[in-house]
């Protein structure tokens, strides 16, 4: 098989799973010149394949998994993947991307990306192996944790097989179910785990042979890796990323007033140094592992026991947002305990961040009185209760008893309950909150109520790093706001306000975010807090694999181009602008903490999205203007 | 005086030998949290929060002998 451009194939590969064939379609080298990769070009084919309104588990949903042109060379933080479908949890575009290592494997074995289509009568799972793609049944899969049928996978088809695969709660349908891929790393959000289930296909086990893939100029590759070494060693926040993961902001956001705790009604946690980045590392700390070809090392493995919790290393230990979530939020000071809950919702294939925000508006409406044992099926349920916890995870997974209303998501079990209890999920468009409280980040707010997929905390740097002006600390070192005078952003902004002046910090901040998932790209690896490598050398790194001439002001439109894309689907699957929008709790003011008191300003919230969608270049209610969608060059959506 | 600070984020890259996340040292009497930074050997736009003895405090406050300092940077999460 010969690469035909250099830095992808021009391969996707078709699987119908309702009729059971797979076909290699071949892609022109201009589709992934517009789209690059990743969420684009993964939203390229939802919105030319699918109708309006498509319903999320039925068969004529389909599932993308795409790479982009970086993924597989030897750089630090390409080996991401995306996958988008229709969301079981909110309606419109779920998209989440995965580290790890199936994506550069699918590159390996000669492919860019998957669309998969149709519904299985009985369980599949997709076996490639280069040219040999076939379709096996999955019969003997079904049910058993991942940690199961990842070894029974690779047993069969080689240990150097990667699998990506949903767990029992994906194949129940759960609307929070997750992807994995090697069990420690995620296509978390959006309940991607339940379409697969909804199409029987139980896993996708890759192998690929062609392990070089040919670039335009290696030389130039290596003097970027090079500069991102140098930055590594260099630059103060790499390095503690190295040492203590992403759950290194544990305490600090406690001090600050902006950790989650009990279900966002406070913002500092008096247990925060028990379930710190630091404990987690002195307690049951075991090393550390990374993606493909990635010197960051940024993920935990943990092991231990405290005689009532125990963790294996087996799934890799918690991020920030898990240890948020299933900590402080829930009143949770057991670092163990936490440890527990991440490894039996990755074992049973659930989203970390909703399975626990939906259990915490539970708790909070138990604490209220609105929710009852006669709904619970006889349970109690309290702050810092993991044992029953733990129950309501496998509850959720196997959707019985009470897990049957919470495998829904908090807005549809709210709005099941009734009795006031709406006021209580903390989610946008259904997708629950992650672990970083917005009272005290007022972008962050906006990122979650804008956001095409509901409530997510990486649609935009946080607004902390620029309240102060930026400067260089070294040619390698970080400089946050000096940062971003690459795009013409030089003014500071006070966190806890969204004025014009925000707002355009936010919308560039989006742009520069949502390139990165348009090329697959680590967060990790160049975005202002993190910065070993420049915005500019970004599109430098992309020309020196492919040959082509893409500048920083490509990568940002690429990135407009995907976010007016995801925003076109939504509005075809039933969003307006109503959507857009947070729980009331985030304008009341903050209960405990130290921003007790602090809220975000309702009337400024308002003004502010109105500004965003101006800045996009959307009309007053959110709708792409037909020019708009011309001068992206993504006309062929006004028709369609 | 005698304080002892525990750092948090990329601060701790001015940890004190020995004790990761921990800067132990004298300042001269009167000295503030603005002094205190400086001291360290960090700049001020890198301190998102600061407290004394748990408190929340401004970067003018004073400081006293045997106090317990935090500093905290910014922070994301993933």
């Amino acid at each position: 098989m010969e690469q035909k451009y250099k830095g992808f194939w021009g391969r996707v590969l078709r699987v119908n799973l309702s009729d059971a064939t797979v076909k290699i379609e071949e892609v022109d080298e201009k589709i992934f010149r517009q789209y690059m990769g990743g969420q684009a070009l993964a939203l390229y084919y939802l919105l030319k394949e699918l109708s309006s309104g498509a319903d999320p588990l039925g068969p004529e949903n389909k599932i993308v998994f795409a790479t982009s042109p970086l993924c597989g060379t030897r750089f630090p933080g390409q080996a991401r993947h995306t996958v988008a479908s229709v969301s079981p949890l909110t309606g419109g575009l779920a998209d989440s991307q995965a580290g790890g290592w199936w994506g550069p494997e699918l590159k390996f074995a000669g492919l860019d990306a998957i669309v998969v289509e149709g519904q299985s009568q009985a369980p599949v799972y997709l076996n490639i192996l280069d040219d040999r793609i076939e379709l096996l049944p999955a019969e003997d899969l079904w049910g058993r944790t991942t940690g199961d049928v990842q070894d029974l996978l690779k047993e069969r088809h080689s240990s150097q097989a990667r699998v990506l695969q949903i767990g029992p709660a994906g194949e129940q349908q759960v609307r929070f179910a997750n992807i994995t891929n090697e069990l420690r790393h995620f296509n978390g959000r959006g309940g991607l785990g339940a379409v697969m289930g909804s199409k029987k296909l139980r896993a996708i086990v890759v192998k690929g042979s062609h392990r070089k893939i040919k670039v335009h100029d290696p030389e130039k590759i290596s003097e970027i890796n090079n500069w991102f070494i140098k930055g590594l060693k260099e630059h103060p926040a790499l390095s503690l990323h190295q040492e203590l993961g992403t759950p290194k902001g544990v305490v600090p956001l406690s001090v600050a007033g902006m950790l989650p705790s009990y279900n966002f009604q406070d913002g500092s946690f008096s247990g925060a140094e028990s379930i710190s980045g630091e404990t987690m590392n002195k307690t049951i700390g075991a090393g550390a592992h990374t993606c493909y070809a990635c010197p960051v090392r940024c993920k935990r493995s943990i092991e231990g026991s405290d005689g009532k919790f125990k963790v294996t290393n087996r799934y890799g230990g918690p991020e920030y947002e898990t240890v948020g979530l299933f900590g402080s939020n829930l009143g949770v000071d057991n670092i163990i305990a936490v440890g527990e809950c991440n490894e039996l919702c990755n074992a049973l294939g659930l989203d970390t961040i909703s399975t626990a925000g939906t259990i915490a508006w539970a708790v909070e409406c138990y604490e209220k009185g609105l929710l009852t044992q006669e709904d619970t099926g006889g349970m109690e349920l309290r702050w810092n209760d993991t044992a029953a916890y733990l129950n309501l995870i496998s509850l959720i997974a196997e959707k019985r008893g009470f897990g049957e209303v919470l495998s829904q998501g908090s807005r549809r079990a709210s709005a099941a309950i009734g009795r006031g209890s709406e006021k209580y999920a903390m989610q946008v468009k259904g997708q629950e909150f992650a672990s970083h409280e917005p009272r005290g980040k007022w972008g962050v707010g906006l990122g979650y109520a804008v956001s095409p997929t509901g409530a997510d905390h990486l649609q935009a740097a946080h607004d902390p790093w620029f309240e102060k002006p930026g400067e260089y600390l070294s040619d390698a070192s970080w400089v946050d706001l000096e940062d971003l005078s690459e795009v013409g952003c030089i003014d500071s902004v006070p966190s806890e306000s969204l004025g014009p002046d925000k707002v355009r910090l936010f919308t560039y901040l989006q742009q520069i975010w949502g390139f990165h998932d348009v090329l697959d790209l680590c967060i990790f690896v160049a975005v202002p807090e993190f910065r070993a490598i420049s915005l500019t050398q970004i599109g430098e790194l992309l020309n020196a694999v492919t040959g082509w001439r893409t500048s920083l002001f490509d990568l940002m439109k690429a990135a407009e181009r995907s976010l007016t894309m995801a925003r076109v689907f939504n509005i075809r699957q039933g969003m307006t602008s109503d959507d857009d929008t947070l729980p009331d709790r985030m304008f009341e003011p903050m209960r405990e903490g130290t921003l007790k008191g602090h809220s975000i300003d309702r009337d400024q919230f308002s003004r502010a999205l109105k500004l965003y969608y101006g800045m996009m270049g959307w009309d007053n209610l959110g709708i792409p203007t037909e020019a708009k969608l011309h001068e992206l060059n993504i006309g062929w959506l006004v028709s369609e | 005086m005698d304080v002892r600070v525990r750092l948090f984020g990329t601060l701790r890259r001015f940890s004190s030998p020995g004790v990761p996340g921990v800067w132990v040292g004298q300042l001269a009497a009167h000295s503030t949290l603005d002094d205190l930074v400086k001291v360290i050997g960090a700049t001020d736009r890198e301190v998102l929060t600061a407290t004394i003895n748990g408190s929340i405090s401004p970067m003018k406050a004073v400081l006293h002998d045997g106090d317990e300092v935090v500093l905290v940077t910014p922070m994301g999460g993933g």
